[in-house]
């Protein structure tokens, strides 16, 4: 019975199953010259596996693990750039999916800077200031916070100074805020007054951009205030 | 988006990752920018990675994928310096090839004379450990073709390792 080089070498290396395993092991008890093949192959192997083996011992550089690091940094303030024309690209196609343009006041809830869109006016007055569900000034409520990755996220419903109300996604700390995520608001009417919002009222793409940053379950009252007190800083 | 356990793992890969990567390319500096080339389109699609299969698998298949792309590319060296020249070759972090003990770098020097075929079977069983079905997961060929490479592989290593002996 013939024994291909094939065999020989999955005998070796142990890939056989046990009936061809015990076929070639008889084969090879019979004949010193495969004995000898198999024993050069497995020599050959285990010299190679060593001379590997500093490697995995050896330090590899830093910005390997930077690499798989750098990807959770939030979107907004200090992603690679990529990441952030990403997120505006974004936010833009989905305002002007809804037929919006951009009012270009200075007042207006959001402008561009820097490549982001960042929340400006009564916008950023809110999400530094306004605890969710509290009824807003200047047509600007907050319904939900949480703690994202590395910051924190505050979903918003802005009634003025776009084209049509919006609900969008805020994500950074005290004096910048990065929209990353904004669409219309459902057609519903709002209470005149208290926001207060159920999560489950708020548009999926909200949740989802929120859900992306690993958001967490949203902030208590009290660990708003706390928040706020601190400049949304952690 | 990846979660911190995913990105745990990848970090734990890391070192694996580069013996894998400097069988291939043969020296330090190429094989960690070919692990990070790696890493990079690993976290690009990690929404492609099922959840229950092997992470380190789907990351050695694209590892490879991306090793090809740069020898098609000839942006490799490809062939690992004579062994006589290592140590002149710095590797990142200031690292020179020098510190490669004489048997990897004898071990080396013969990779780089296989076929690329060959090369990263022979890395992939013998060295990665993966099983022969394993091997041809990750490198999408019938476990026959792995098989044959990995035959023709160990003959040449063996002619190889022989002519080394002989000249010293």
């Amino acid at each position: 019975m013939s024994v291909t080089d094939e065999d020989l070498s999955a005998y070796a290396d142990g890939m056989l199953d046990a009936e061809a395993s015990a076929r070639v092991a008889a084969a090879v008890a019979a004949d010193p010259v495969l004995a000898e093949r198999v024993a050069r192959m497995r020599r050959q192997a285990a010299t190679l596996n060593a001379a590997f083996a500093e490697v995995i011992a050896a330090p590899a550089p830093h910005r390997l693990e930077a690499v798989v690091l750098a990807e959770r940094r939030p979107t907004a303030w200090s992603s690679p750039l990529r990441g952030r024309v990403a997120a505006i690209a974004a936010a833009m196609l989905l305002a002007f999916a809804a037929g919006w343009s951009m009012r270009s006041e200075v007042a207006g809830p959001v402008a561009v800077s820097d490549g982001a869109l960042m929340a400006r006016g009564a916008l950023l007055r809110a999400l530094d200031h306004q605890v969710a569900g509290e009824p807003g000034r200047g047509d600007v409520a907050i319904t939900l916070s949480v703690q994202s990755e590395t910051g924190f996220c505050r979903a918003f419903e802005v009634r003025s100074g776009l084209d049509a109300p919006a609900i969008g996604l805020a994500c950074g700390h005290a004096g910048e805020w990065a929209v990353v995520a904004l669409t219309e608001a459902p057609d519903q009417p709002t209470p005149e007054k208290g926001y207060a919002m159920a999560r489950g009222a708020i548009p999926d793409s909200i949740l989802q951009a929120a859900d992306q940053r690993r958001a967490g379950d949203p902030l208590s009252l009290e660990a708003e205030r706390e928040a706020i007190a601190r400049g949304w800083k952690r | 988006m990846a979660t911190d356990a995913v990105r745990q793992d990848l970090i734990r890969l890391i070192p694996r990752l580069r013996r894998f990567a400097l069988a291939l390319t043969g020296t330090y500096a190429d094989a960690d920018d070919l692990v990070q080339d790696a890493l990079e389109r690993a976290l690009a699609r990690l929404h492609q990675w099922r959840p229950g299969t092997r992470l380190d698998s789907w990351v050695y298949r694209i590892a490879q994928n991306a090793w090809r792309d740069q020898l098609r590319r000839g942006r490799t060296r490809g062939v690992a310096l004579p062994l006589d020249d290592a140590d002149e070759q710095p590797g990142s972090d200031g690292r020179t090839d020098a510190e490669a003990s004489l048997q990897l770098r004898e071990a080396l020097h013969a990779l780089a004379q296989l076929p690329w075929e060959q090369r990263i079977v022979i890395t992939l069983i013998q060295i990665e450990g993966y099983t022969y079905p394993e091997a041809a997961a990750i490198l999408d060929v019938p476990e026959g073709t792995v098989t044959s490479r990995l035959v023709r592989g160990r003959a040449a290593l063996e002619r190889l390792m022989l002519e080394r002996e002989r000249a010293t």
